[in-house]
């Protein structure tokens, strides 16, 4: 398993996976930050008055994180933060599940319409395992 | 070389890196903003926010709410508040009065019940086809809102017969109902009225149902 993790392929699909899913998710954020400050809002779980900022401001957060994996460009950097913002959104979506709020996820915009729910739940959880893989380090000849 | 170091997992240059791409990104994202709010419309939003759902009505007293209950609806904002009660309808004459405004009005499981069981209300099921298929309240049209999001003519175009609009979801606050009911306002309808509770509500209290075969 240790091996499997530093197998330097997998980490660069895993990377470049990573990296084409946060781009997308992120240029459809951008191309609407009102309606994502909304879904931003339906969540509950910031000050109202940090919203839009958030939604001015996460989407190219995502965006050069994803750019970083994707080309490359220290990607161990970006993959930490693609890693720990896949762990924050598993959160919010569980919490919002346990509350009961019938809210659409928000997590490629307004592009997909898809809600919170069980399916998101494991979507999340699969993505934060590649993106944990991403930022394993490679297996290297000269530590063996 | 720095990106030596990176690939090699120095934490220093990785947590330098994750800083630069957070300052980097709040950096562009407020440039954008700023240059998408001077566009013509604005594509920006304001720096900071407001609260959306202070925009809501409330119906008051949802148990009592009838012909005598007209004493518990709150009247903010209105000069002349009998002004925007619509003309009473003789088929709507027992039914709670929904008043004709420019915002979402929000109401309760008591208030649906007495509509549909008069069959005064226009019941818009605002979930999935596949949620929606799995059982509704009868005679209810299914608009989820990314569907109505994208198609402006289909809002416009439902005939509503002059009754109130009854939205309802599958749950919570219903979140969905209420983006809904502000796309539905924009489209030119009036007495948008969105249900609290939702299908679970409805279901929970054993009223009937259709579909789910």
């Amino acid at each position: 398993m240790g091996r499997l993790l530093r197998n330097r392929h997998l980490i660069r699909i895993c990377g470049l996976f990573m990296g084409g899913v946060f781009i997308v998710a992120a240029m459809a954020k951008i191309g609407d930050v009102a309606a994502f400050s909304t879904q931003i809002h339906n969540f509950r779980m910031m000050p109202v008055s940090l919203e839009n900022l958030v939604a001015i401001t996460l989407p190219w957060i995502e965006l050069l994180a994803g750019l970083s994996l994707l080309l490359g460009i220290r990607p161990r950097a970006g993959g930490l933060i693609v890693t720990v913002l896949m762990a924050f959104f598993l959160v919010a979506v569980a919490v919002a599940m346990a509350r009961g709020l019938d809210i659409e996820c928000g997590c490629f915009g307004t592009a997909d319409g898809s809600r919170v729910g069980l399916r998101k739940m494991v979507e999340n959880l699969g993505m934060l395992i590649l993106a944990f893989i991403a930022i394993q380090t490679p297996f290297n000849r000269e530590q063996a | 070389m720095e990106n030596e170091a990176a690939q090699q997992g120095r934490p220093d240059s990785i947590f330098r890196n994750v800083i630069l791409i957070v300052v980097l990104g709040v950096a562009l994202g407020l440039v954008h903003n700023l240059v998408g709010l001077k566009s013509e419309p604005a594509y920006g939003v304001d720096w900071i926010s407001v609260d959306r759902t202070e925009d809501v009505f409330v119906l008051g007293d949802n148990d009592a709410a009838g012909p005598e209950g007209e004493d518990d609806v709150e009247y903010h904002d209105v000069d002349d508040p009998m002004a925007m009660f619509a003309a009473p309808d003789p088929a709507e004459a027992d039914l709670p009065q929904i008043p004709d405004m420019d915002r979402p009005i929000q109401i309760q499981l008591p208030v649906v019940k007495k509509f549909f069981d008069a069959a005064g209300g226009y019941f818009v099921d605002a979930r999935e086809p596949d949620e929606f298929d799995l059982g509704r309240i009868p005679g209810s049209i299914n608009l989820p809102f990314d569907t109505a999001a994208t198609d402006p003519v289909l809002l416009e175009s439902l005939d509503t017969g002059g009754r109130p609009i009854i939205i309802y979801c599958g749950g919570g606050d219903c979140e969905v109902s209420l983006n809904l009911a502000w796309l539905l306002l924009e489209a030119g309808h009036t007495r948008v009225t969105y249900f609290q509770g939702g299908y679970p509500a409805w279901v929970q209290n054993g009223y009937e149902i259709e579909g789910g075969e």
